[in-house]
């Protein structure tokens, strides 16, 4: 750790003292846009045509800066969906320039677009990074037609399904709660509806997605595996425009426009199921009586405040409602909210100050008789983030920055309606401090490297224990409600590189620490509303991962083909799991039902991507293995864990016919999860149960499934367009194990069979969208 | 309560589209354990203690006795012994016991070189007042209406006998969500293709130490739909399957109208 940091030093040193010798050097700042919604881009790269190793990329405001010696350039401009642009300027003083770039949709018919920035895969520090357009995502086949961000994610090396048709996902072994995922910088808690089958995200909303596997910048932290970066829309500057969908189990509805032209613009959003219209009609009385739907908002608006200032306000908020009436009812919301400041300093310097909140929260009703009980639980976070850009030289881009987030956690409590509802509420503060260079020593070398700093501290006022080696509760500790119970902190840096072999080829390495201070502890096969997340404390561990990663970048064909080889390896401590028959909804301590251990996870991501022509798409296989070592499960010794699979294949293709007719189709094949199956049986209480040996001991059959889908543009004008948008899951019907069950065979009843349920086959959905 | 989850879940999944079909999967063979059914209640009724034996998931269901077991049972609070008499093929009685809530029970199990022993406190005895019968979507439930003692944690344990036998099913519960009432609540659910006009319903409300709540709360839910199914675990040391339970007994009799 002392090492780590005076490493960091010495090359912070560095690359501050290069800055001294830039003295006739000056600051190109500004902005660049989409020219016809005025929406900023992320990652367009503006390039010196005179200088062919300078250049720089926007960042998440649009930001760019880019200091060169005095003289005259070319800059080219180029983003990915938009037509390249050159101009030519003359460099005499600091300057304030913004630039737009007209989409290549727009264009379609000119000519076929190739964009210089897929080369920016290549040259780049950074690795295990994958970054999908809206586009992509909006041209795939869909389950019931939801167009679904997270479930497109999981087509990509390295990313695995929770399940058939579900929006969990685990990325190179981690699992489900070890990815942090943000929309505007706010975490998300739950990120899924409806048992996890959709994603929170509407895709009408959403802007830009960024997917971290590994080698996390240094401003992401808090959770182990992955960073699912989620950036909603700005909203369109120019003129109010509409666009919404009917689709089989939901519909949308999404406004924007400009609230002062060129100065401010907003954007609502609103999708709502309505599968409970039909359940009405549906003949069993259990279905009749029940209550299912979720919907989704989702709001922002910018504000220019003169050239330097720009104001960001963003919300979300979703709700799932399943009832039983008069019997059982749940409910769960998140809700998001952040306001953003962003400030230019001077030339070179950028600030971004922001405030946000979070809240995850259920709701379970059962009605017992005259009488009601009730369990809420739910996670509520205040977060204050502070950090600036200093684009120092050409060679080094510095970003400093804290964050401090107040975390109060409702563990799950039952209430009774005629009970003092007494509160075990819980709070913490995560607190960290980062910084972080982009060096680029010389033409070849890139150098991303940084370190964050981060702690915990769990504050007083819930009971805390302490347990002997049976995990039995031997002593209750107990402090004020203001006092510092236990404070963990961690170091974690993050290096990643690249070198460039030729213009095409490069190969770069990773190595990242992460550390989790919240947890989600899930007993249940598929991801369930009533999941609880806990904090460290004195008994909870924060969990710490390190991963290692090395690969190997290609493009062809003037970055129209990029092709990557990456490998990794990653150790995981302090990782959690439930004893065997843990009962969660409880209002006894969950400290005695856990158990601790270790994880280690290591594989290898190919991945062949066409992003530009016709036909554009990827073909993506992973081979990788994931186990664990948990005290008190299988003798101590490693077994795979669940979400270990060892082959992952996937293959996406969009192919654009024409103007009016656009053709997609996915197909994946998966080995199954690792599964505990019984071994024996036994006679108990006069009926038979099944016996176990060991955890995670057998495979579910493989899962492997053909989607298609066509979209057929119906208008296409200035003031209005639609397009019919038809899908087909799993085309060829395939029968993959959702569930297998031990039962009774219904011939023989003194025999056993197994049998398995499967959920989705040829399943059609049709939905109609439009834009004005 | 994850059950009723998982029903409405489903529920809407059935409705579009879902299928079932039996595969065929081969498991190594297990350890064939002992399985060891220990009870003694507060009725004035022998002590019983059933021994079997696990048997191979592909085997027909024919579960082998064990003989020849030394079974003893002691009363560790008033200090009383009582052996256990082998009356069938491995099934171990003592003479009728009047059990004393409160009082702290031993179970000794010596057989084919292996000793077993397990604990077990019997509770405070809580009566069922009444019971009835009421048919919802869900089937036929069997309500059982009693006043839960207030300020101690009690664990439930129903049983239901149809026309002498018992009813298969698991439930278990606590009195988390009703401490100090009087509470109506759902003690078994049967379906209704299984159940019909006439049929003789004894529905029992064991009160159960927090051990057989874990083991039976297990066992409902360590098994197959959770992520990770294991054996529940046992209140019985040596490595064998099954439970010991001291426990007070309050039934009704109804018949299904």
């Amino acid at each position: 750790m002392k090492n780590y940091i005076a490493l960091f030093l010495f090359l912070l040193a560095a690359a501050l003292s290069e800055s001294v010798h830039a003295q006739s050097n000056f600051t190109l700042s500004g902005t660049i846009r989409d020219q016809s919604t005025g929406q900023t881009l992320i990652g367009a790269v503006l390039r010196v045509e005179q200088l062919p190793a300078t250049g720089a990329v926007t960042d998440a405001g649009g930001a760019y800066s880019l200091t060169l010696a005095k003289g005259d350039y070319t800059l080219v401009l180029s983003s990915i969906g938009y037509k390249t642009k050159s101009q030519a300027i003359n460099l005499n003083a600091n300057q304030a320039l913004d630039f737009s770039l007209i989409p290549a949709a727009a264009a379609l018919s000119e000519a076929v677009v190739h964009s210089n920035s897929t080369n920016a895969k290549v040259a780049s520090a950074q690795m295990g990074l994958e970054k999908l357009t809206m586009k992509e995502i909006s041209a795939l086949p869909a389950l019931f037609g939801e167009k679904d961000l997270v479930k497109v994610i999981q087509l990509l090396p390295g990313v695995k399904s929770a399940g058939e048709g579900n929006s969990g996902f685990y990325v190179r072994g981690g699992a489900a709660d070890q990815n942090l995922v943000l929309l505007d910088n706010t975490v998300v808690y739950n990120p899924s509806h409806l048992l996890g089958f959709f994603s929170t995200f509407n895709t009408d909303a959403i802007k830009d997605v960024s997917l971290y596997k590994g080698g996390m910048p240094a401003q992401y932290g808090g959770r182990l595996a992955s960073v699912l970066d989620v950036k909603m829309a700005d909203g369109n500057e120019e003129r109010i425009h509409g666009s919404g969908g009917l689709g089989l189990i939901s519909s949308r509805l999404n406004v924007e426009g400009p609230i002062t032209k060129d100065k401010g613009s907003f954007v609502v959003s609103a999708r709502r199921t309505y599968a409970d219209v039909f359940a009405k009609y549906y003949s069993d009385e259990g279905v009749q009586n029940s209550k299912l739907y979720f919907y989704d908002l989702n709001g922002k608006a910018s504000y220019k405040l003169g050239n330097r200032d720009r104001l960001y306000v963003s919300a979300y908020y979703g709700k799932d409602v399943m009832a039983v009436k008069g019997i059982f009812g749940i409910d769960w919301s998140n809700a998001i909210g952040s306001l953003r400041w962003n400030h230019q300093l001077k030339e070179k310097v950028y600030s971004n100050t922001s405030l946000s909140f979070s809240d995850y929260h259920y709701n379970v009703h059962v009605s017992q008789g005259d009488l009601d009980a009730a369990i809420r639980s739910g996670i509520r976070d205040w977060n204050l983030a502070q950090e600036f850009e200093f684009y120092t030289n050409p060679k080094n881009t510095v970003r400093v920055g804290l964050s401090a987030i107040h975390h109060t956690i409702v563990p799950g409590a039952f209430v009774l309606t005629d009970m003092d509802n007494k509160t075990f509420k819980s709070h913490s503060l995560e607190n960290a401090v980062y910084i972080s260079n982009s060096w680029k020593p010389n033409q070849k070398l890139n150098i991303d490297y940084g370190i964050r700093v981060s702690s915990l501290a769990v504050l007083g006022g819930k009971d805390m224990y302490e347990l002997d080696a049976e995990h039995n509760i031997i002593d209750t500790l107990r402090y004020g409600s203001g006092e510092v119970a236990k404070t963990y902190v961690n170091a974690e840096p993050r290096i990643s590189a690249s070198y460039l072999l030729d213009a095409n080829s490069s190969i770069k390495g990773s190595y990242a620490r992460n550390s989790q201070y919240m947890h989600l502890t899930s007993n249940s096969t598929s991801g369930n509303p009533t999941d609880k997340w806990i904090g460290s404390n004195n008994i909870i561990k924060p969990g710490i991962s390190d991963q290692v990663a090395v690969g190997y970048y290609h493009t062809f064909q003037n970055g129209a083909i990029e092709a990557s080889a990456e490998t990794y390896y990653k150790w995981m401590q302090n990782q959690i799991d439930y004893k065997d028959g843990a009962n969660v909804l409880s209002n006894d301590p969950i400290e005695p039902q856990l158990l601790f251990g270790q994880g280690r996870a290591y594989g290898l991501e190919l991945l062949l991507r066409k992003k530009t022509g016709k036909l554009t798409g990827w073909v993506g296989y992973t081979l990788s293995r994931t186990e664990q070592k948990i005290d008190g499960i299988n003798n101590n010794n490693w077994y795979v864990a669940r979400q270990d699979k060892t082959h992952d294949i996937s293959i996406v293709g969009i192919y654009k016919a024409d103007s009016k007719w656009t053709l997609s189709a996915t197909w994946i094949y998966s080995t199954g999860n690792a599964v505990s199956y019984p071994t024996g049986k036994y006679n108990l209480d006069g009926q038979v149960q099944f016996s176990y040996s060991e955890r995670n001991g057998y495979r579910m059959p493989a899962n492997h499934r053909l989607d298609l889908g066509v979209t057929r543009q119906l208008k296409q004008g200035k003031n209005f367009s639609s397009e019919l948008s038809f899908s087909l899951y799993n085309a060829y019907g395939r029968e993959n194990a959702y569930i297998i069950n031990f039962k009774e065979d219904p011939s023989d009843k003194s025999r056993t069979i197994a049998e398995q349920t499967s959920l989705f086959r040829w399943i059609p959905s049709l939905t109609y969208n439009f834009k004005f | 309560m994850k059950t009723i989850i998982t029903i409405t879940g489903l529920a809407l999944i059935a409705a579009f589209s879902s299928c079932r079909k039996t595969i065929d999967i081969q498991v190594a063979d297990s350890d064939k354990k002992y399985v060891i059914e220990g009870n003694i209640t507060d009725q004035n009724t022998p002590a019983t203690v059933s021994i079997t034996r696990s048997i191979s998931l592909n085997a027909t269901n024919e579960f082998p006795q064990v003989t020849g077991a030394e079974v003893n049972i002691k009363d560790l609070t008033s200090g009383t012994e009582y052996h256990l008499t082998e009356n069938e093929a491995g099934i171990y009685q003592s003479a009728a016991i009047k059990g004393v809530p409160g009082h702290q029970y031993q179970l000794l199990v010596t057989v084919g070189g292996q000793q077993f022993l397990a604990l077990s406190v019997m509770p405070a005895p809580v009566a069922l007042d009444s019971a009835y019968i009421s048919k919802t979507f869900m089937g036929t439930e069997v309500k059982g209406v009693f006043q839960d003692p207030a300020s101690t944690r009690n664990y439930y344990h129903p049983v239901l006998y149809r026309n002498g036998k018992r009813e298969k099913g698991v439930a278990v519960g606590s009195d988390e969500a009703f401490d100090g009432h009087l509470v109506t609540q759902t003690l078994f659910t049967v379906e209704d293709t299984l159940i019909k006009s006439g049929d003789h319903i004894t529905a029992t409300l064991e009160s159960v130490d927090p051990s057989i709540y874990q083991y039976y709360y297990g066992l409902m839910n360590a098994s197959q739909n959770s992520s990770a199914p294991a054996n529940p675990k046992s209140n019985i040391s040596g490595g064998a399957l099954g439970y010991f339970s001291a426990h007070t007994v309050s039934s009704k009799e109804l018949f299904v109208p």
